[in-house]
């Protein structure tokens, strides 16, 4: 009697081994490779002209995603990401509705799955969705809070120049435009979620896991007058 | 007798002092002695600095000192008659002419002549290369500046006075300088600066040294002017302080304060060189319009004919201002925590197996 139930308990052990692994421990560990060959950069003539600097220099049609190549200018990178090519993949979701927040978060679940930091040939893709609120655009983007030491994304790389105080005056390079951080807030955007003025695009990122404290960074597009 | 011969005697002693006193202190008895001879005496013999030329047949006679010499003093024969004559300034070059007349009323060929010598002094030729300069241009007082320094120290350091040209222009004197020893090694420390006019034009400046000895201005270097200005190369900003809030004039929804931000020449702070208006915005609080309280209150902006309004417009932000504030969303961006499902994972792993291998371990005691 004892040795039947004991091996229904180790019965029941191996199941739920079995279970976890499958459900959980594969999806949350494997690595997921992004797709990059399907997206280019849109033809000019296609863009949207706004008032945004950004709106002129970089594609954004509802719905399209684009890549670009990205680099660091003036701040270095984590010394994990050395050697490594760096892309920007972005999905525009057009002028912010009631409806876009889900959007946003289906993508950030989804296609945009903090996950997803490698492409094929282990190149890093920073990325993100897209949207345009009072004319300007805001970047939603992965944290994985390790500062660039185990993740690849976008957030850590912020996160890092902000706790070594670098974050303001970083200067960016997306495609062929250059962007500079004019401002930066810690906040917890479900107590104020206002931002300072004068950004063409900001850039958000989380700074805990679960609650609503956010790094928000604002960006301008800088002419190659200004770079110098 | 005797008396007469005394005074024979005495005057013979008078006519013979008179006469050689006469002929003492006459020029010719001057030249005479000057040759420290009369009648034949002749000129120095080479040696002592004295250079004898003899055997002369001419009237003249043309002597030049070797090289590093100088002739200083003449001496020449002419049938009885030796004369000096100094040779003032020096010369390397002389041409003896007789003066001497012979009993014929002709003027008597020369027999020899005597050259004394004395080292040629050793002077040094003014020579200078310059080295000119383009230094900036002064907009404010509508001036480009430029500089002057010797190339190296194999220069000259003479007196100099020096010149310009603008051009096409004609040359302008600059200061005469003495212990004009600028080098390129000196030039930051005690530089020579002279300015000509900037129009805001391109400008070429040929810089020129008067030679004293030829009495020519001698062109030296020629430079273009350069483009860099005198003030602002690097500047210094200075904030002033903020204006008191007012209502914005171009909108009523807002206040405004402006300051003035100056950038001053790092090296001359009186000197502007460019300013500009900060303006920072606030917005004004809407107000329930009460005539009594807030008609006379410029801060307070009424939202209606007097009626009181629903505030809405202040979660969203300025939302019509290009590049304004805005507001964020709350999206799902923190990446998820893989250490829990790590040992979560471990555990389960090695309790599995610790079962398995007790399980097994009773399974064969069993059989």
């Amino acid at each position: 009697m004892k040795f039947k139930i004991l091996n229904i308990l180790v019965a029941v052990l191996v199941i739920s081994t079995a279970i976890y692994t499958i459900f959980v421990f594969i999806p949350n560990t494997k690595e997921e490779v992004i797709n990059t060959e399907i997206y280019a950069v849109a033809d000019s003539t296609s863009f949207v002209e706004q008032e945004n600097p950004l709106g002129k220099s970089l594609a954004f049609v509802d719905g399209n995603t684009y890549l670009y190549t990205f680099s660091v200018l003036n701040r270095d990178i984590p010394s994990r990401w050395e050697g490594k090519e760096i892309s920007l993949k972005y999905t525009y979701l057009g002028e912010y509705s009631e409806d876009t927040v889900n959007e946003l978060n289906e993508l950030l679940l989804g296609d945009y799955k903090w996950q997803r930091q490698l492409d094929q040939n282990r190149n890093i893709v920073l990325g993100g969705p897209i949207f345009v609120m009072d004319n300007t655009y805001q970047l939603h983007t992965h944290n994985g809070l390790s500062l660039g030491n185990k993740h690849y994304l976008f957030g850590d790389l912020l996160h890092l120049l902000y706790s070594n105080g670098q974050l303001d005056g970083t200067q960016i390079k997306i495609g062929d435009t250059v962007l500079q951080a004019i401002w930066y807030k810690d906040a917890r955007v479900l107590e104020d979620n206002r931002t300072p003025g004068g950004a063409d695009l900001i850039i958000s990122t989380c700074l805990e896991r679960n609650g609503d404290r956010r790094l928000i960074s604002g960006w301008i597009v800088i002419s190659p007058e200004e770079l110098q | 007798m005797q008396s007469k011969l005394r005074i024979f005697a005495s005057f013979l002693l008078v006519f013979s002092l008179t006469l050689g006193l006469f002929l003492t202190l006459s020029p010719k008895g001057v030249e005479a002695n000057n040759g420290q001879g009369q009648g034949q005496e002749t000129c120095p013999n080479t040696g002592g600095g004295w250079i004898k030329i003899d055997d002369l047949t001419s009237k003249t006679y043309e002597y030049t000192a070797p090289t590093g010499k100088l002739v200083s003093k003449v001496c020449y024969k002419a049938s009885t008659v030796v004369t000096y004559y100094d040779v003032n300034p020096p010369k390397d070059k002389v041409l003896v002419e007789s003066t001497a007349v012979n009993p014929g009323g002709q003027i008597a060929d020369l027999s020899h002549a005597s050259f004394l010598l004395i080292d040629k002094p050793i002077v040094e030729e003014e020579k200078h290369d310059l080295v000119l300069t383009s230094m900036c241009y002064d907009h404010i007082n509508m001036v480009r500046v430029w500089r002057v320094f010797h190339k190296d120290k194999s220069d000259t350091y003479f007196p100099i006075q020096l010149g310009y040209k603008v051009v096409p222009g004609g040359i302008n004197s600059l200061d005469k300088l003495f212990g004009f020893n600028h080098t390129e090694a000196t030039r930051f420390t005690d530089p020579y600066l002279f300015e000509t006019l900037y129009d805001e034009k391109p400008q070429t400046v040929i810089l020129y040294w008067w030679n004293n000895t030829t009495q020519q201005w001698v062109m030296d270097d020629t430079k273009a002017a350069n483009n860099t200005p005198c003030y602002c190369v690097k500047t210094t900003e200075y904030i002033g302080e903020w204006s008191d809030w007012t209502v914005d004039p171009s909108d009523e929804s807002r206040f405004v304060r402006e300051r003035v931000v100056s950038n001053l020449d790092s090296k001359n702070s009186e000197i502007v060189c460019s300013t500009e208006i900060e303006k920072d915005y606030e917005e004004r609080d809407f107000c329930p319009w009460e005539t009594a309280t807030y008609a006379d209150d410029p801060l307070c902006l009424p939202t209606g004919d007097g009626e009181d309004e629903d505030d809405d417009g202040d979660v969203q932000g300025v939302t019509t201002e290009v590049k304004g504030t805005t507001t964020v969303v709350l999206a799902a961006t923190a990446a998820g925590d893989r250490s829990t499902v790590y040992l979560i994972q471990s555990l389960l792993m090695l309790v599995t197996g610790i079962s398995l291998i007790y399980v097994g371990k009773e399974y064969i005691n069993r059989v």
